[in-house]
Protein backbone atom coordinates (compact mmCIF):
# COMPACT_ATOMS: atom_id res chain seq x y z
CA UNK A 1 0.00 0.00 0.00
CA UNK A 2 2.71 2.41 0.80
CA UNK A 3 3.95 1.84 -3.25
CA UNK A 4 0.47 2.34 -3.93
CA UNK A 5 -0.05 6.21 -1.93
CA UNK A 6 3.52 7.07 -3.93
CA UNK A 7 1.90 6.64 -7.36
CA UNK A 8 0.77 9.86 -9.07
CA UNK A 9 -3.28 10.31 -9.02
CA UNK A 10 -3.74 9.32 -12.01
CA UNK A 11 -1.47 5.99 -11.90
CA UNK A 12 -3.65 5.00 -8.94
CA UNK A 13 -6.41 5.63 -10.22
CA UNK A 14 -5.08 3.89 -13.66
CA UNK A 15 -3.71 0.66 -10.66
CA UNK A 16 -6.94 0.15 -9.05
CA UNK A 17 -9.10 0.42 -12.28
CA UNK A 18 -7.08 -2.45 -14.05
CA UNK A 19 -7.49 -4.40 -10.23
CA UNK A 20 -11.23 -3.36 -11.13
CA UNK A 21 -11.11 -2.07 -7.93
CA UNK A 22 -11.61 1.72 -9.06
CA UNK A 23 -14.69 3.47 -7.95
CA UNK A 24 -14.90 4.47 -11.94
CA UNK A 25 -15.47 0.82 -12.84
CA UNK A 26 -17.72 0.75 -9.87
CA UNK A 27 -20.09 3.53 -11.07
CA UNK A 28 -19.62 2.13 -14.50
CA UNK A 29 -21.17 -1.42 -13.63
CA UNK A 30 -23.89 0.46 -11.56
CA UNK A 31 -24.78 2.77 -14.54
CA UNK A 32 -24.47 0.70 -17.71
CA UNK A 33 -25.97 -3.09 -16.41
CA UNK A 34 -24.72 -5.74 -18.42
CA UNK A 35 -26.63 -6.19 -21.78
CA UNK A 36 -27.18 -9.38 -22.89
CA UNK A 37 -26.24 -10.29 -27.00
CA UNK A 38 -29.38 -10.37 -28.42
CA UNK A 39 -30.61 -14.18 -28.11
CA UNK A 40 -31.85 -14.56 -31.45
CA UNK A 41 -28.48 -14.49 -33.32
CA UNK A 42 -27.03 -17.88 -31.23
CA UNK A 43 -29.08 -19.91 -33.07
CA UNK A 44 -27.65 -18.83 -36.81
CA UNK A 45 -24.21 -18.54 -35.43
CA UNK A 46 -23.96 -22.23 -33.80
CA UNK A 47 -25.71 -23.59 -37.16
CA UNK A 48 -23.21 -21.70 -38.95
CA UNK A 49 -20.31 -23.25 -36.89
CA UNK A 50 -21.11 -26.77 -37.17
CA UNK A 51 -21.57 -26.69 -41.09
CA UNK A 52 -18.34 -25.56 -41.16
CA UNK A 53 -17.35 -28.63 -39.20
CA UNK A 54 -19.07 -30.68 -41.90
CA UNK A 55 -17.63 -29.14 -44.52
CA UNK A 56 -14.00 -29.51 -43.44
CA UNK A 57 -14.75 -32.99 -42.41
CA UNK A 58 -15.76 -33.41 -45.88
CA UNK A 59 -13.24 -31.09 -47.98
CA UNK A 60 -9.83 -33.34 -47.47
CA UNK A 61 -11.38 -36.56 -49.20
CA UNK A 62 -11.60 -34.06 -52.24
CA UNK A 63 -8.76 -32.50 -52.67
CA UNK A 64 -6.65 -35.85 -54.10
CA UNK A 65 -8.78 -36.32 -57.02
CA UNK A 66 -8.04 -32.10 -57.39
CA UNK A 67 -4.43 -32.68 -57.00
CA UNK A 68 -3.74 -35.58 -59.67
CA UNK A 69 -5.45 -33.90 -61.92
CA UNK A 70 -3.50 -31.12 -61.69
CA UNK A 71 -0.57 -32.48 -61.22
CA UNK A 72 -1.02 -34.54 -64.77
CA UNK A 73 -2.90 -31.55 -66.76
CA UNK A 74 0.69 -29.70 -65.90
CA UNK A 75 2.91 -33.12 -67.05
CA UNK A 76 0.80 -32.98 -70.63
CA UNK A 77 1.21 -29.54 -71.43
CA UNK A 78 5.52 -29.80 -70.33
CA UNK A 79 5.42 -33.03 -72.77
CA UNK A 80 3.66 -31.31 -75.48
CA UNK A 81 5.66 -28.07 -74.94
CA UNK A 82 8.71 -30.30 -75.62
CA UNK A 83 7.80 -32.73 -78.29
CA UNK A 84 6.29 -29.00 -79.74
CA UNK A 85 10.22 -27.30 -79.43
CA UNK A 86 11.94 -30.12 -80.81
CA UNK A 87 10.30 -30.95 -84.34
CA UNK A 88 11.75 -28.44 -87.01
CA UNK A 89 10.33 -26.42 -89.44
CA UNK A 90 9.06 -27.98 -92.74
CA UNK A 91 7.14 -26.30 -95.58
CA UNK A 92 4.07 -28.35 -97.64
CA UNK A 93 6.94 -29.83 -100.19
CA UNK A 94 8.81 -31.39 -97.22
CA UNK A 95 11.76 -28.75 -97.76
CA UNK A 96 13.29 -27.66 -94.25
CA UNK A 97 13.56 -23.92 -94.38
CA UNK A 98 14.02 -21.13 -91.98
CA UNK A 99 12.13 -17.90 -91.93
CA UNK A 100 14.74 -15.82 -93.25
CA UNK A 101 14.66 -17.68 -96.91
CA UNK A 102 10.94 -16.53 -97.27
CA UNK A 103 10.96 -13.05 -98.34
CA UNK A 104 9.70 -10.75 -101.29
CA UNK A 105 13.02 -9.29 -102.89
CA UNK A 106 13.13 -5.51 -103.99
CA UNK A 107 12.84 -5.80 -107.69
CA UNK A 108 15.09 -3.36 -109.42
CA UNK A 109 14.83 -2.48 -113.23
CA UNK A 110 18.21 -2.54 -115.59
CA UNK A 111 17.36 -0.73 -118.55
CA UNK A 112 17.43 -1.98 -122.57
CA UNK A 113 20.72 -1.08 -122.91
CA UNK A 114 22.43 -2.11 -119.74
CA UNK A 115 25.61 -4.30 -121.01
CA UNK A 116 25.65 -7.34 -122.04
CA UNK A 117 28.60 -7.96 -120.06
CA UNK A 118 26.26 -7.29 -116.42
CA UNK A 119 23.82 -9.60 -117.57
CA UNK A 120 26.48 -12.01 -117.93
CA UNK A 121 27.99 -11.31 -114.84
CA UNK A 122 24.82 -11.61 -112.89
CA UNK A 123 24.16 -15.09 -114.51
CA UNK A 124 27.13 -16.17 -114.09
CA UNK A 125 27.00 -15.55 -110.60
CA UNK A 126 23.97 -16.66 -110.14
CA UNK A 127 24.83 -20.25 -111.72
CA UNK A 128 28.10 -20.22 -109.84
CA UNK A 129 26.65 -20.22 -106.73
CA UNK A 130 25.95 -23.38 -104.80
CA UNK A 131 22.78 -25.08 -105.62
CA UNK A 132 22.73 -27.08 -102.12
CA UNK A 133 20.29 -24.67 -100.31
CA UNK A 134 18.20 -27.02 -98.66
CA UNK A 135 18.31 -25.82 -95.05
CA UNK A 136 18.18 -22.17 -94.31
CA UNK A 137 21.19 -21.42 -93.20
CA UNK A 138 22.31 -21.81 -96.75
CA UNK A 139 19.92 -20.03 -98.53
CA UNK A 140 21.00 -16.77 -96.30
CA UNK A 141 24.14 -17.33 -97.76
CA UNK A 142 23.24 -17.33 -101.27
CA UNK A 143 21.37 -14.20 -100.72
CA UNK A 144 23.95 -12.27 -98.82
CA UNK A 145 26.58 -13.48 -101.49
CA UNK A 146 24.07 -12.04 -104.38
CA UNK A 147 23.45 -9.34 -102.38
CA UNK A 148 27.15 -9.04 -102.15
CA UNK A 149 27.32 -9.05 -106.36
CA UNK A 150 24.69 -6.60 -107.17
CA UNK A 151 26.60 -3.78 -104.69
CA UNK A 152 29.38 -4.52 -106.96
CA UNK A 153 27.41 -4.37 -110.05
CA UNK A 154 25.88 -1.66 -109.04
CA UNK A 155 29.24 0.69 -108.38
CA UNK A 156 30.75 -0.56 -111.43
CA UNK A 157 27.01 0.91 -113.27
CA UNK A 158 27.72 3.93 -111.31
CA UNK A 159 30.90 4.07 -112.82
CA UNK A 160 29.64 3.39 -116.59
CA UNK A 161 27.24 5.59 -116.09
CA UNK A 162 28.90 8.54 -115.41
CA UNK A 163 31.15 8.08 -118.13
CA UNK A 164 28.51 8.12 -120.55
CA UNK A 165 27.35 11.35 -119.36
CA UNK A 166 30.48 12.77 -120.12
CA UNK A 167 30.30 11.75 -123.79
CA UNK A 168 26.72 12.66 -124.11
CA UNK A 169 25.36 9.03 -124.61
CA UNK A 170 22.94 9.35 -121.71
CA UNK A 171 20.08 10.34 -123.77
CA UNK A 172 20.36 7.66 -126.47
CA UNK A 173 19.97 5.05 -123.52
CA UNK A 174 16.84 6.35 -122.21
CA UNK A 175 15.85 6.92 -125.63
CA UNK A 176 16.57 3.22 -126.06
CA UNK A 177 15.13 2.78 -122.68
CA UNK A 178 11.94 3.96 -123.29
CA UNK A 179 10.86 2.07 -126.34
CA UNK A 180 8.34 0.20 -125.05
CA UNK A 181 7.97 -2.10 -127.92
CA UNK A 182 11.71 -3.68 -128.62
CA UNK A 183 11.44 -7.51 -128.80
CA UNK A 184 13.77 -9.57 -126.88
CA UNK A 185 16.20 -10.36 -129.27
CA UNK A 186 18.45 -11.21 -127.28
CA UNK A 187 18.95 -11.95 -123.23
CA UNK A 188 20.97 -8.99 -122.78
CA UNK A 189 19.27 -6.50 -124.99
CA UNK A 190 16.21 -6.20 -122.94
CA UNK A 191 14.30 -4.07 -119.98
CA UNK A 192 14.08 -7.07 -117.74
CA UNK A 193 12.80 -7.06 -113.66
CA UNK A 194 14.20 -8.89 -111.55
CA UNK A 195 14.57 -9.61 -108.11
CA UNK A 196 17.72 -8.02 -106.52
CA UNK A 197 18.80 -11.09 -104.80
CA UNK A 198 18.08 -13.77 -107.01
CA UNK A 199 18.72 -17.14 -106.18
CA UNK A 200 20.76 -19.23 -108.47
CA UNK A 201 20.41 -21.26 -111.01
CA UNK A 202 18.21 -23.63 -111.16
CA UNK A 203 16.21 -26.24 -113.12
CA UNK A 204 15.06 -26.09 -115.29
CA UNK A 205 17.56 -23.27 -116.43
CA UNK A 206 16.68 -19.54 -116.58
CA UNK A 207 15.03 -18.84 -119.64
CA UNK A 208 16.29 -15.76 -121.63
CA UNK A 209 15.04 -12.33 -120.22
CA UNK A 210 12.65 -11.02 -122.12
CA UNK A 211 11.31 -7.62 -122.49
CA UNK A 212 7.90 -6.91 -121.37
CA UNK A 213 6.27 -3.33 -122.71
CA UNK A 214 3.04 -3.38 -120.98
CA UNK A 215 1.55 -4.79 -117.82
CA UNK A 216 0.74 -8.40 -118.56
CA UNK A 217 2.64 -10.61 -117.15
CA UNK A 218 6.20 -11.44 -118.19
CA UNK A 219 7.99 -14.54 -118.26
CA UNK A 220 10.82 -13.15 -116.72
CA UNK A 221 12.37 -15.45 -114.08
CA UNK A 222 15.57 -13.48 -114.69
CA UNK A 223 17.31 -15.71 -111.63
CA UNK A 224 20.64 -13.17 -111.96
CA UNK A 225 20.93 -10.66 -109.37
CA UNK A 226 20.42 -7.33 -111.04
CA UNK A 227 22.11 -3.78 -111.54
CA UNK A 228 19.90 -1.83 -109.98
CA UNK A 229 20.20 2.16 -108.87
CA UNK A 230 22.68 2.54 -112.01
CA UNK A 231 19.65 2.46 -114.39
CA UNK A 232 18.03 5.28 -112.62
CA UNK A 233 21.30 7.14 -112.89
CA UNK A 234 21.47 6.73 -116.58
CA UNK A 235 17.89 6.63 -117.51
CA UNK A 236 16.40 9.27 -115.32
CA UNK A 237 12.43 10.51 -116.79
CA UNK A 238 11.74 8.04 -118.81
CA UNK A 239 12.99 5.01 -116.84
CA UNK A 240 10.52 6.04 -114.73
CA UNK A 241 8.08 4.25 -116.77
CA UNK A 242 10.32 1.36 -116.67
CA UNK A 243 10.22 0.75 -112.98
CA UNK A 244 6.36 1.49 -112.89
CA UNK A 245 6.08 -1.25 -115.20
CA UNK A 246 9.46 -3.26 -113.56
CA UNK A 247 6.59 -3.60 -109.95
CA UNK A 248 3.93 -5.59 -111.31
CA UNK A 249 6.86 -7.62 -113.35
CA UNK A 250 8.99 -7.79 -109.84
CA UNK A 251 6.03 -8.90 -107.56
CA UNK A 252 5.21 -11.97 -110.24
CA UNK A 253 8.99 -12.79 -110.15
CA UNK A 254 9.34 -12.36 -106.36
CA UNK A 255 7.27 -16.02 -106.24
CA UNK A 256 9.45 -17.12 -108.68
CA UNK A 257 12.47 -16.79 -106.19
CA UNK A 258 10.28 -18.43 -103.26
CA UNK A 259 9.91 -21.44 -105.50
CA UNK A 260 12.94 -21.20 -107.07
CA UNK A 261 15.02 -21.70 -103.85
CA UNK A 262 12.90 -24.61 -102.92
CA UNK A 263 13.54 -26.11 -106.25
CA UNK A 264 16.94 -25.62 -105.43
CA UNK A 265 16.77 -27.91 -102.42
CA UNK A 266 16.41 -30.39 -104.86
CA UNK A 267 18.52 -32.04 -107.36
CA UNK A 268 17.84 -30.27 -111.10
CA UNK A 269 17.12 -33.66 -112.46
CA UNK A 270 14.75 -34.81 -109.87
CA UNK A 271 12.58 -31.84 -109.52
CA UNK A 272 9.30 -33.32 -111.68
CA UNK A 273 6.71 -31.47 -113.54
CA UNK A 274 3.86 -31.99 -111.10
CA UNK A 275 6.02 -30.84 -107.88
CA UNK A 276 6.20 -27.71 -109.66
CA UNK A 277 2.24 -27.40 -110.50
CA UNK A 278 2.14 -28.33 -106.89
CA UNK A 279 4.31 -24.75 -106.01
CA UNK A 280 2.05 -23.15 -108.55
CA UNK A 281 -1.13 -24.70 -107.02
CA UNK A 282 0.47 -23.54 -103.03
CA UNK A 283 1.20 -20.03 -104.47
CA UNK A 284 -1.96 -18.95 -106.15
CA UNK A 285 -3.75 -19.35 -102.69
CA UNK A 286 -1.45 -16.52 -101.32
CA UNK A 287 -0.13 -14.28 -103.91
CA UNK A 288 -1.91 -15.17 -107.45
CA UNK A 289 0.67 -12.81 -109.36
CA UNK A 290 3.58 -14.62 -108.29
CA UNK A 291 2.04 -18.04 -109.03
CA UNK A 292 1.02 -16.70 -113.10
CA UNK A 293 4.95 -15.64 -113.24
CA UNK A 294 5.78 -18.91 -111.61
CA UNK A 295 3.10 -20.80 -114.34
CA UNK A 296 4.80 -18.54 -117.03
CA UNK A 297 8.63 -19.82 -115.87
CA UNK A 298 7.08 -23.59 -116.75
CA UNK A 299 5.40 -22.79 -119.91
CA UNK A 300 8.39 -21.60 -121.37
CA UNK A 301 10.39 -24.46 -119.00
CA UNK A 302 8.56 -27.29 -120.18
CA UNK A 303 6.61 -26.19 -123.48
CA UNK A 304 5.96 -29.75 -123.67
CA UNK A 305 4.09 -30.55 -120.26
CA UNK A 306 0.14 -30.02 -120.60
CA UNK A 307 -0.91 -27.38 -118.45
CA UNK A 308 -3.70 -29.03 -115.87
CA UNK A 309 -6.77 -27.12 -115.81
CA UNK A 310 -7.10 -25.45 -112.33
CA UNK A 311 -4.04 -23.98 -113.66
CA UNK A 312 -5.22 -22.81 -116.69
CA UNK A 313 -6.35 -19.58 -115.44
CA UNK A 314 -3.42 -18.17 -114.59
CA UNK A 315 -2.16 -18.37 -118.47
CA UNK A 316 -2.42 -14.62 -120.06
CA UNK A 317 -4.84 -16.79 -122.65
CA UNK A 318 -7.16 -17.38 -119.55
CA UNK A 319 -8.32 -13.32 -119.27
CA UNK B 1 -8.50 -26.40 -29.69
CA UNK B 2 -11.32 -28.58 -29.19
CA UNK B 3 -13.61 -26.43 -31.46
CA UNK B 4 -10.54 -26.28 -34.01
CA UNK B 5 -9.75 -30.01 -34.06
CA UNK B 6 -13.51 -30.96 -34.92
CA UNK B 7 -15.48 -30.46 -31.85
CA UNK B 8 -18.83 -28.59 -32.39
CA UNK B 9 -19.72 -28.80 -28.51
CA UNK B 10 -16.59 -26.74 -27.94
CA UNK B 11 -17.81 -23.92 -29.96
CA UNK B 12 -20.89 -23.48 -28.25
CA UNK B 13 -19.19 -23.79 -24.89
CA UNK B 14 -17.11 -20.68 -26.05
CA UNK B 15 -20.01 -18.51 -27.27
CA UNK B 16 -21.77 -18.72 -24.40
CA UNK B 17 -19.30 -18.15 -22.49
CA UNK B 18 -17.72 -14.71 -24.70
CA UNK B 19 -21.22 -13.28 -26.57
CA UNK B 20 -22.64 -10.90 -23.50
CA UNK B 21 -19.25 -9.01 -23.44
CA UNK B 22 -18.21 -9.46 -26.41
CA UNK B 23 -21.80 -8.17 -27.63
CA UNK B 24 -21.35 -5.24 -25.62
CA UNK B 25 -18.04 -4.09 -26.37
CA UNK B 26 -19.22 -4.01 -30.10
CA UNK B 27 -22.24 -1.88 -28.86
CA UNK B 28 -20.79 0.37 -26.72
CA UNK B 29 -18.08 0.64 -29.15
CA UNK B 30 -20.06 1.97 -32.12
CA UNK B 31 -23.46 2.70 -30.00
CA UNK B 32 -25.94 1.07 -33.09
CA UNK B 33 -27.78 -1.99 -31.63
CA UNK B 34 -28.54 -2.98 -35.27
CA UNK B 35 -24.63 -2.39 -36.10
CA UNK B 36 -23.08 -3.88 -32.97
CA UNK B 37 -25.85 -7.00 -33.92
CA UNK B 38 -24.31 -7.26 -37.37
CA UNK B 39 -20.72 -7.43 -36.24
CA UNK B 40 -21.21 -9.90 -33.84
CA UNK B 41 -22.14 -11.92 -36.17
CA UNK B 42 -19.43 -11.25 -38.42
CA UNK B 43 -16.90 -12.05 -35.55
CA UNK B 44 -18.13 -15.21 -34.73
CA UNK B 45 -18.39 -16.51 -38.45
CA UNK B 46 -14.66 -14.90 -38.64
CA UNK B 47 -13.58 -17.26 -35.78
CA UNK B 48 -15.30 -20.43 -37.52
CA UNK B 49 -13.63 -19.49 -40.67
CA UNK B 50 -10.12 -19.05 -39.03
CA UNK B 51 -10.58 -21.86 -36.30
CA UNK B 52 -7.76 -23.95 -38.31
CA UNK B 53 -5.14 -21.20 -37.69
CA UNK B 54 -5.65 -20.46 -34.00
CA UNK B 55 -2.45 -21.59 -32.18
CA UNK B 56 -2.39 -21.34 -28.02
CA UNK B 57 0.11 -19.34 -27.61
CA UNK B 58 -2.54 -16.35 -26.51
CA UNK B 59 -5.13 -16.80 -24.59
CA UNK B 60 -9.01 -17.74 -26.64
CA UNK B 61 -9.89 -14.01 -25.76
CA UNK B 62 -7.49 -12.27 -26.54
CA UNK B 63 -7.58 -13.63 -30.15
CA UNK B 64 -11.89 -13.54 -30.06
CA UNK B 65 -11.37 -9.49 -29.89
CA UNK B 66 -8.16 -9.16 -32.11
CA UNK B 67 -11.08 -10.62 -34.38
CA UNK B 68 -13.69 -8.31 -32.76
CA UNK B 69 -10.90 -5.00 -32.29
CA UNK B 70 -10.49 -5.38 -36.67
CA UNK B 71 -14.19 -5.67 -37.42
CA UNK B 72 -15.32 -2.43 -35.56
CA UNK B 73 -11.99 -0.19 -36.53
CA UNK B 74 -12.93 -1.27 -40.16
CA UNK B 75 -17.09 -0.23 -39.40
CA UNK B 76 -15.98 2.80 -37.48
CA UNK B 77 -13.64 3.61 -40.83
CA UNK B 78 -16.62 3.25 -43.10
CA UNK B 79 -19.17 5.66 -40.78
CA UNK B 80 -17.06 7.65 -38.70
CA UNK B 81 -19.80 10.00 -38.31
CA UNK B 82 -23.02 8.06 -37.72
CA UNK B 83 -25.02 10.12 -35.31
CA UNK B 84 -25.68 8.94 -32.12
CA UNK B 85 -28.46 6.98 -31.25
CA UNK B 86 -31.54 8.64 -29.51
CA UNK B 87 -31.25 8.91 -25.88
CA UNK B 88 -34.56 6.70 -25.18
CA UNK B 89 -32.22 4.23 -26.79
CA UNK B 90 -29.65 4.25 -24.77
CA UNK B 91 -31.67 4.01 -21.78
CA UNK B 92 -32.09 0.27 -20.96
CA UNK B 93 -35.00 -0.99 -19.38
CA UNK B 94 -34.84 -0.68 -15.31
CA UNK B 95 -35.41 -3.78 -13.63
CA UNK B 96 -38.84 -3.90 -11.43
CA UNK B 97 -36.62 -4.52 -7.91
CA UNK B 98 -35.02 -0.50 -8.64
CA UNK B 99 -36.40 2.08 -6.75
CA UNK B 100 -37.90 4.37 -9.14
CA UNK B 101 -35.30 7.14 -7.62
CA UNK B 102 -32.96 4.67 -7.95
CA UNK B 103 -33.63 4.02 -11.36
CA UNK B 104 -33.68 7.56 -12.51
CA UNK B 105 -30.54 8.21 -11.05
CA UNK B 106 -28.76 5.17 -12.97
CA UNK B 107 -30.45 6.12 -16.16
CA UNK B 108 -29.45 9.81 -16.10
CA UNK B 109 -25.78 8.48 -15.03
CA UNK B 110 -26.00 5.91 -17.82
CA UNK B 111 -26.97 8.48 -19.83
CA UNK B 112 -24.45 10.84 -19.30
CA UNK B 113 -21.61 7.74 -19.07
CA UNK B 114 -22.42 6.36 -22.67
CA UNK B 115 -22.24 9.80 -24.17
CA UNK B 116 -18.94 10.55 -22.67
CA UNK B 117 -17.58 7.40 -23.99
CA UNK B 118 -18.95 8.36 -27.41
CA UNK B 119 -16.99 11.25 -26.88
CA UNK B 120 -13.84 9.46 -26.68
CA UNK B 121 -11.54 8.90 -29.15
CA UNK B 122 -11.97 5.40 -30.30
CA UNK B 123 -8.71 4.37 -28.92
CA UNK B 124 -8.99 5.48 -25.62
CA UNK B 125 -12.61 4.05 -25.56
CA UNK B 126 -11.34 0.75 -27.40
CA UNK B 127 -8.78 0.64 -24.99
CA UNK B 128 -11.54 1.46 -22.00
CA UNK B 129 -13.52 -1.05 -23.20
CA UNK B 130 -11.14 -4.24 -23.72
CA UNK B 131 -10.23 -4.02 -20.23
CA UNK B 132 -13.25 -3.14 -18.65
CA UNK B 133 -15.71 -5.41 -20.69
CA UNK B 134 -13.48 -8.06 -22.20
CA UNK B 135 -11.38 -8.64 -19.06
CA UNK B 136 -7.69 -8.34 -21.17
CA UNK B 137 -5.21 -7.27 -19.38
CA UNK B 138 -2.41 -4.35 -20.28
CA UNK B 139 -0.20 -6.92 -22.35
CA UNK B 140 -3.44 -8.18 -24.19
CA UNK B 141 -5.03 -5.32 -24.62
CA UNK B 142 -1.37 -3.87 -26.49
CA UNK B 143 -1.39 -6.73 -28.53
CA UNK B 144 -5.07 -6.71 -29.75
CA UNK B 145 -4.50 -3.05 -30.54
CA UNK B 146 -1.14 -3.16 -32.23
CA UNK B 147 0.28 -0.95 -30.04
CA UNK B 148 3.11 -0.87 -27.37
CA UNK B 149 2.17 -1.39 -23.59
CA UNK B 150 2.80 2.20 -22.25
CA UNK B 151 0.85 3.64 -25.31
CA UNK B 152 -1.93 2.08 -23.51
CA UNK B 153 -1.54 2.86 -20.31
CA UNK B 154 -1.49 6.78 -21.38
CA UNK B 155 -4.69 5.92 -23.37
CA UNK B 156 -6.73 4.77 -20.20
CA UNK B 157 -5.20 7.21 -18.20
CA UNK B 158 -6.93 9.82 -20.38
CA UNK B 159 -10.06 7.98 -20.87
CA UNK B 160 -10.38 7.67 -16.98
CA UNK B 161 -10.12 11.41 -16.50
CA UNK B 162 -12.40 12.31 -18.89
CA UNK B 163 -14.51 9.67 -17.66
CA UNK B 164 -14.36 10.83 -14.28
CA UNK B 165 -15.33 14.25 -15.35
CA UNK B 166 -18.87 13.10 -17.39
CA UNK B 167 -19.73 11.60 -14.03
CA UNK B 168 -18.75 14.31 -11.76
CA UNK B 169 -20.93 16.72 -13.50
CA UNK B 170 -24.03 14.88 -12.37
Amino acid sequence: MAEHKDLPPDDRELEEFLARRGELSRRYREALPPEPAPPELEAPIVMRARRELRRARRAPRRLWPQRFATAAAVLLVAGLAWMVRQQPLTTRSGAVIAPESAPSPPVQVVPASAPLQQQEQAQAAAKSQSPEVADASAGTEVRKHQQEQMAAVRAAAILRAQAKADTGLAQEQIGTAAAPSQPAAAPPAAAVAVPAPAPPAVPPPPPPAPVYSSPAPVAAPAYAPPPPAAAYLAAPAPAVAERAEAKPLAAACRAPQRAAAQRQAQPEEGLASAAWLQQIRDLQAGDPAAARAELACFVAARPGDVVPEDLRVLLPDAR
Amino acid sequence: MMYRDGDPLAFEMLYRRHKDPLYRYLLRGCAHPDSAAEMFQDVWAGLVRARAGYEPRARFGAWLYRLAHNRLIDHLRRAPRAPLPLEEELIPAASEHERPEAQALAGEAGLRLRRALQTLPVEQREAFLLHEEAGLTLEEIAEVSGVGRETVKSRLRYALAKLREALADG
